[in-house]
């Protein structure tokens, strides 16, 4: 079964706050990180051929700031990683022909999972993850037994359907208790077609999200299932009529 | 004779597998979408094992499984449960669950464990 979202990330902060928040930040939400304490040690990293997801700079960062280190990753490296620049509050600037997206202060795990949800698909690694669904483990369940698999399929967009609706009227009545306990119940449809990042939102809502940070984690939850949804319905065209 | 086995689970994915993966495996399932049907069940029917979800609507698993050690305590309980429920998991076992599944389960595992408990009992 999966156990994470498989996305390795590369931080670069000499602050040890910075780098404590960020440590809590991604330990909770399953992402596996290396610390650079300098955008030199970043570089030796990149040399050695290690592949990083996303590469998370303190807006503080030194001996290169954001913009040198991403002209040198660019023009010497010919490293693509998309760059995230960590602190300040600007919202997004272009730097480079590169598109930098901004984890504002105070940074927070949902405006982390945004921005990992916006990540080109091809830049998340781990197989599974390049799709939406996997039906392995329903293959594995029942034998490659096709009838299971397609009654499997429309049950889940049946039921996990009416509880997303359920989902939207806990978030208009305020009740965040509900709103986890409705995540818990839908969380194994998920992990069943092995969708990890649906997974890990489900069990930060559940156990980890404030009140406050539950209504855009769940509007990110209803986008990922409609496009799973989306993709269902080209290899099971009769989800059209369900 | 077939043995008879009690699922209790609100999850219809789960639900579908199970009963899928039990009854190819030879038993005689019967579903119960919540923790009341599950008691209504239990009170009129007969069952060699109970597998049962913790977050059940109506009935929590727990009230459902103290009233089975309760009113029928040599029946075994396997518990269904999710990761990161480990404190509910101890409870469960505090109050006499016999083992323990997590889901979405390993098809073998479940087979085994089953297979298990209802040899033991």
């Amino acid at each position: 079964m999966p156990q994470t979202n498989h996305v390795q990330l590369l931080i670069i902060t000499g602050c040890e706050n910075r780098a404590g928040e960020l440590y809590k930040i991604t330990e909770n939400s399953g992402l596996n990180s290396v610390f650079c304490k300098n955008s030199f040690e970043a570089i030796q990293k990149l040399k050695s051929e290690q592949e990083f997801d996303l590469i998370l700079i303190d807006k503080d960062a030194g001996p290169l700031k954001a913009l040198q280190f991403s002209e040198y990753l660019t023009l010497e490296l010919s490293v693509t990683t998309p760059i995230v620049v960590v602190g300040g509050s600007q919202e997004e600037y272009i730097l480079s022909e590169r598109t930098f997206k901004q984890l504002n202060d105070p940074i927070s795990e949902v405006d982390l999972q945004k921005i990992l949800i916006e990540l080109p698909i091809a830049k998340i690694k781990g197989g599974r993850s390049s799709s939406f669904y996997s039906l392995n483990y329903l293959k594995d369940l029942s034998d490659n037994d096709q009838d299971f698999i397609a009654e499997s399929i429309s049950i889940f967009k049946t039921s996990v359907e009416q509880k997303l609706i359920g989902l939207q009227v806990t978030i208009a009545e305020n009740d965040f208790k509900k709103s986890r306990e409705i995540t818990h119940n839908i969380k194994p449809s998920f992990e069943m077609l092995e969708n990890d990042e649906c997974r890990e939102l489900c069990d930060t809502i559940c156990y980890r999200a404030s009140e406050e940070e539950i209504p855009a984690l769940v509007q990110i939850l209803l986008d990922k299932f409609t496009k799973i949804i989306e993709e269902l319905k080209y290899e099971f065209p009769k989800l059209n009529d369900v | 004779m077939k043995k008879r086995i009690l699922v209790v689970e609100d999850n219809p994915m789960i639900v579908k597998s199970l009963e899928f993966k039990l009854t190819r495996d030879g038993y005689n399932v019967t579903v119960a979408v919540d923790g009341r049907e599950g008691l209504r069940l239990l009170e009129k029917e007969a069952f060699e094992l109970v597998i049962t979800d913790l977050m059940l609507p109506f009935v929590t698993g727990n009230e459902l499984i103290e009233h089975i050690r309760k009113n029928n305590p040599e029946l075994p309980v396997i518990v269904l449960s999710t990761s990161n429920q480990e404190e509910t998991i101890i409870e469960a076992f505090e109050i006499g669950v016999n083992d323990f599944i997590t889901k979405p389960f390993s098809p073998n595992e479940l087979s085994l464990r089953v297979k298990r408990t209802l040899n033991i009992h």
